[in-house]
């Protein structure tokens, strides 16, 4: 039997226990907690980017001149200003492949941020001062749709002297395993659907923003962005960059603003904003437009970003035309999919995580003239290309959708019995994650009894009841799919003896803090109170959220070795005849005789024979070294299997004379290897299963056919869910098979809930009324129209 | 964005609010649940130079039987309204369409008289900084919502060739419980006070206040009921509303959020006065209401869920 690929502990003190304060509880519950939309400072100017009107054109001329001569205005920059003239073109909005610079001349969308900012001595005079530039424009065609944009009738950017509106095609490169031509041959059955998501966006709770202060040639800045770093770089590098993702090239020679290490980015708290490369032109862009501003004016310059900006930059929107094909014992043998726009990479998304041998995708990305697309939270493509083929594979067969979930387990096309001879073995795994994770579910929502062939059963009030299923592998069990460059430092106060944790983090919500202190506290044998972390400022350290997904999976293998080099250190430390007589805190001891708990360093054979850390830390402290670990990620050299499953139930009552969807029951079972933090982990499950049943039930963002404008950028008319909105009792179940590759055997979970359970829904509406609705969301006027009534 | 500047004035009398009105380009300010949300977004060419606070006027906030009649001052709370122990024995629709209202915070602070001199709601009116010049802005206008996403839009036609809804979900109530509305000028009844005017839509001058609502005293074997259908139900604005008042042979029922006006269903009245409620003849009611609707292009859903809020209504009523 092979090594287990991951740290692990004898004993766990801190790790798994409920009921641990939180480290940001306190501030945040009390108010106190510091965002960046609070961050202000004295004698600081208000700007703002304009947004464009239009949903494509190009500024021809821009006057100004009235803008500059209102009272309190101090600064304007303008596209065609000579700083930032020759700049690149930066990356690419996401999938949507736009064009972007630092302030664009061309508009891509309505609303975009672009052309010129102002910086004045308040947001009223900004607001004010906006309206006062005349803009001259050449007025470009748009286009909405990604299929009408495909067809190549309208080219939208004639005038870059392109041919085509398609931005890449990836038929020619489809993404694969196994045959699936052969596999559709094998098949008994074949079904084909289109699969049709609207576009739905981030609505999070804290508008955008960034704080620039020179101090010299030194900047400060604080920055609302899920991964602080490559702000730091790009505003390091200004000139001559190249981007791709998250990665940049060093400086040039001759930039005019500072090295990376004149650059300090706080972090502080963060009310949403987070998922992936996409995002760089706000988190990169806007903190160099207030960077230029602060340093034109000499200021402290806050950039606002408007409060219709929660609703830009969605995600999702697609159209996927997919087949399936499967035999008569509910065996699938093929899946195939063309999507427009979004793709749901059947290999990697649906591959990994079950035995369906046979798959191909390919991902047609037209230009439209809309927001930028970011993957802020992953949902319906992801939840819809594994479960709508076995949905209607069990429609089909007329079988609950769990068995045939079982009957499909695997991993990278294999069946479960390959996986258990040739994986699981290796390691000592015995354990089924599916087949837990569905038999807890079953049971807690009381599945075998209230399932039922579709469209049969109607309730006493008359509303057709419902039950509905949704499964997928784990987010994601190896540190080294979303590698960054991660590292950390513990350290044990000198002369003092607390422990912190440094590194820069971004907040994402999810308790990250109190869940580093747990690891540290347990791997150094310190108490879990003894251990801190503020993550806000730049430490040169960094302990990020991954790309966005698994972040604890990434951070937790180097806060493992960093805590255990500290420990190492300190009982190094404990053992050296050091100071005036050279003798040691232990003497005649060696670092293996001693061990530490509770921040008390004793002997084994004589746990009597012990000293406090601040008793350590304290004596002679200034003849030897700190008591400090440190530690960076890197690479692995294991093949990585998908082992882990999470399931969702959801049992729901539909109104056919409304159409309207009551969910009265939700179970959400995650298989997260290791639990650090239950009250965490609940919390993500819980507020993922908001997340995916707002997403598939009524979230979708509307455009004026006419005029290109998006017309619900508000949190009234965008229809994002609350608690309020689900009737029945949510229940939350943790299982815990150890089978990640993060520390103990974790596995992410945040994420997954919401990214999952999303077609849960329309399982459950089929289950209830016998009709498919694979158009998401489901709003009542989709299930009314699939009722024949509107 | 930001609030423009503008003068607050907390007026302490009728007579110092009404005469700073007179004055031009003021406008009162009670809950300011909408008028706020207006200001910020600044979609309206005319902005206020001064607001005129009415919370500060003492004697406007009550709730109280009197003559025969219920009178709920101006500036009383919906959530009040929701749970006063008379409004929800006697002026039931009154009482949950209060309870309905938005979401907690703002029924605390929102009031009676702010909720039935609401705008109307129409994505494209509302889009801020008077981005698109539609019909209820200027006449010589366009209605972008005829031509464009017109999903939650009138299905019983427009009003000058506007489709925007009436969102209240306090006004339908008051009318099939026939209420009357006090003014600093007059008494006007509940569907006069609403005109549905695009530029005007409601009868009040500048210079004229709402003071009060007057609701009688419902004939004995009446029963009203509100019922709501909107796409969440923590805070939201209805899709479909509906009231219904019905007893002693009579009935009233009055739908909202599908026209630029509450709309009384008078066909589904008729269908149901004197008869016995039960399914079939809701159902048949239900469908009455809803025969004289003409969907726009979006928005057909809307007409099965008015046909069931009616049916549900008079239903709620036995």
């Amino acid at each position: 039997m092979a090594e287990q690929p991951y740290a692990t502990l004898d004993e766990f003190n801190y790790i798994g226990q409920s009921g641990l304060r939180r480290k940001d509880g306190l501030e945040k519950a009390s108010g106190k907690a510091l965002f960046t939309r609070d961050v202000s400072i004295p004698g600081m100017l208000i700007a703002k980017t304009f947004l464009s009107p239009i949903p494509h054109g190009i500024i021809k001329s821009l006057d100004t001149s009235k803008a500059e001569a209102l009272p309190g205005v101090h600064a304007i920059l303008r596209y065609d200003d000579p700083e930032l003239a020759g700049e690149s073109e930066f990356a690419s909005w996401g999938w949507t492949a736009q064009y972007q610079t630092v302030l664009n001349q061309i508009a891509h969308w309505a609303g975009a941020p672009m052309g010129f900012a102002i910086a004045a001595v308040d947001e009223r005079t900004v607001d004010e001062a906006l309206k006062l530039v005349d803009v001259e424009w050449e007025v470009l065609p748009f286009e909405l749709d990604y299929e009408e944009s495909a067809k190549d009738e309208v080219i939208l950017e004639a005038h870059r002297e392109l041919e085509t509106n398609i931005r890449s095609d990836g038929s020619a490169n489809p993404s694969t395993q196994g045959d699936v031509e052969a596999g559709f041959a094998e098949a008994d059955h074949i079904k084909s659907f289109t699969f049709k998501d609207e576009e739905d966006v981030w609505a999070g709770v804290e508008a955008l923003s960034c704080v620039a202060v020179w101090r010299g040639e030194h900047l400060d800045i604080w920055v609302h962005a899920q991964t602080p770093n490559p702000a730091q770089l790009r505003l390091a590098g200004y000139h001559d960059f190249v981007a791709v993702g998250y990665f940049m090239r060093a400086r040039a020679p001759g930039d005019p603003f500072s090295p990376a290490n004149k650059v300090n980015v706080h972090s502080v708290y963060q009310g949403g904003q987070f998922g992936g490369p996409n995002w760089n032109p706000f988190y990169c862009n806007y903190p160099l437009i207030a960077a230029w501003l602060a340093k034109r004016t000499q200021k402290p310059v806050k950039h606002l970003l408007d409060a219709s900006n929660f609703c830009n930059r969605g995600y999702d929107e697609a159209t996927h035309y997919m087949e399936v094909g499967f035999k008569n014992d509910g065996t699938i043998t093929a899946i195939r999919s063309k999507c427009y726009h979004s793709t749901v990479d059947l290999p990697f998304k649906v591959g990994k995580g079950t035995g369906v041998p046979n798959l191909l995708n390919y991902t047609i990305v037209p230009y439209i003239n809309k927001g930028p697309k970011s993957c802020y939270r992953h949902g319906m493509k992801e939840s819809g290309g594994l479960n709508l083929p076995f949905s209607i594979v069990a429609a089909e067969l007329g079988m609950p959708m769990t068995e045939i979930a079982l009957k499909n387990d695997g991993c990278k096309g294999h069946s479960m019995d390959w996986v258990n001879e040739n994986v699981k073995a290796e390691w000592g795994w015995t354990r089924d994650s599916l087949a837990e994770v569905i038999a807890a579910g079953k049971a807690a929502i009381d599945w075998d009894n209230k399932w039922h062939p579709a469209g049969t059963k109607q309730l006493p009030n008359g509303r057709m009841h419902g039950m509905g299923f949704s499964f997928n592998h784990e987010w994601d069990p190896d540190p080294n799919t979303y590698l960054q460059p991660n590292q950390v430092c513990v350290a044990i106060q000198r002369t003092e003896g607390s422990v912190r944790i440094l590194a820069r983090h971004s907040d994402g919500g999810w308790t990250g803090e109190t869940t580093y202190c747990q690891i540290v506290a347990d791997e150094l044998g310190a108490k879990y109170d003894d251990v801190e972390i503020r993550p806000f400022d730049d430490a040169y350290f960094e302990l990020k959220q991954g790309m966005g997904s698994s972040g604890l999976v990434c951070s937790s293998p180097i806060l493992v070795e960093a805590a255990r080099r500290c420990k190492e250190k300190l009982l190094e430390i404990c053992t050296e005849p050091t100071g005036p007589g050279g003798r040691a805190i232990f003497p005649d001891l060696n670092p293996e005789d001693l061990d530490v708990k509770d921040s008390v360093v004793f002997e084994k054979a004589d746990p009597e024979n012990k000293k406090t850390f601040y008793q350590v830390c304290q004596r002679d402290w200034q003849f030897h070294d700190p008591p400090v670990g440190w530690a960076a990620n890197h690479m692995h050299g294991y093949t990585v299997y998908n082992l882990m499953r999470q399931a969702h139930f959801m049992e729901v009552e539909v109104d056919t004379e409304t159409g309207e969807v009551i969910i009265t029951k939700v179970v959400n079972v995650n298989d997260v290897g290791k639990c650090i933090t239950p009250e965490s982990v609940k919390g993500q499950q819980y507020g993922g299963a908001y997340m995916g049943i707002g997403n598939s039930r009524n979230e979708a963002v509307y455009y004026d056919p006419t005029t290109g404008v998006q017309l619900n950028d508000n949190l009234i008319d965008y229809k994002w869910f609350s608690m309020n909105d689900i009737q029945g009792p949510m229940e939350q179940i943790i299982v815990e098979t150890g089978m990640g590759y993060g520390a103990y055997g974790i596995a992410g979970c945040s994420e997954a809930v919401g990214a999952t359970m999303a077609t849960s829904t329309s399982d459950a509406i089929y289950n209830a009324i016998g009709k498919r609705i694979t158009s998401f969301p489901t709003t009542p006027d989709k299930v009314l129209r699939a009722l024949g009534k509107a | 964005m930001q609030l423009k500047k503008f003068q607050h004035v907390n007026a302490t009398t009728l007579d110092e609010a009404t005469s700073i009105l007179a004055g031009g380009k003021a406008q009162v300010i009670a809950g300011g649940t909408d008028l706020i949300g207006t200001l910020r977004a600044q979609f309206l060419i005319d902005y206020p130079e001064t607001v005129v606070n009415l919370k500060t006027i003492p004697g406007l906030d009550y709730i109280k039987e009197e003559g025969g009649m219920l009178k709920i001052g101006a500036l009383t709370r919906l959530e009040d309204i929701a749970i006063d122990s008379t409004v929800k024995s006697k002026y039931a629709a009154l009482a949950e369409a209060a309870h309905k209202t938005a979401s907690p915070h703002i029924r605390e602070m929102g009031t009676i008289g702010g909720n039935i001199c609401q705008l109307n709601r129409c994505w494209y009116f509302r889009k801020p900084n008077n981005w698109f010049d539609c019909l209820r802005k200027n006449p010589t206008g366009l209605c972008y919502a005829q031509l464009g996403d017109n999903r939650y839009h009138s299905i019983f036609g427009g009003v000058g060739g506007c489709f925007a809804v009436n969102p209240s979900d306090t006004a339908p109530a008051l009318v099939v419980l026939d209420a009357k509305v006090v003014t600093s000028k007059r008494i006007v009844g509940i569907e006069e006070f609403m005109t549905g005017d695009l530029t005007k839509p409601t009868i009040l001058d500048d210079d004229e206040i709402v003071t009060e609502i007057q609701v009688p005293e419902p004939a004995a074997g009446v029963k009203s009921a509100f019922i709501k259908f909107a796409l969440r139900k923590s805070i939201d604005f209805p899709i479909v509303n509906c009231a219904a008042a019905i007893g002693g042979g009579a009935a009233r029922i009055c739908l909202n959020a599908v026209s630029h006006n509450p709309h009384r269903a008078t066909a589904a009245e008729g269908a149901i006065a004197g008869k016995t409620i039960d399914e079939a003849n809701a159902e048949a009611a239900g469908a009455e209401a809803v025969k004289g609707a003409m969907a726009l292009p979006y928005n057909k859903w809307k007409i099965p869920i008015a046909k069931a809020m009616v049916k549900r209504a008079i239903l709620a009523c036995k």
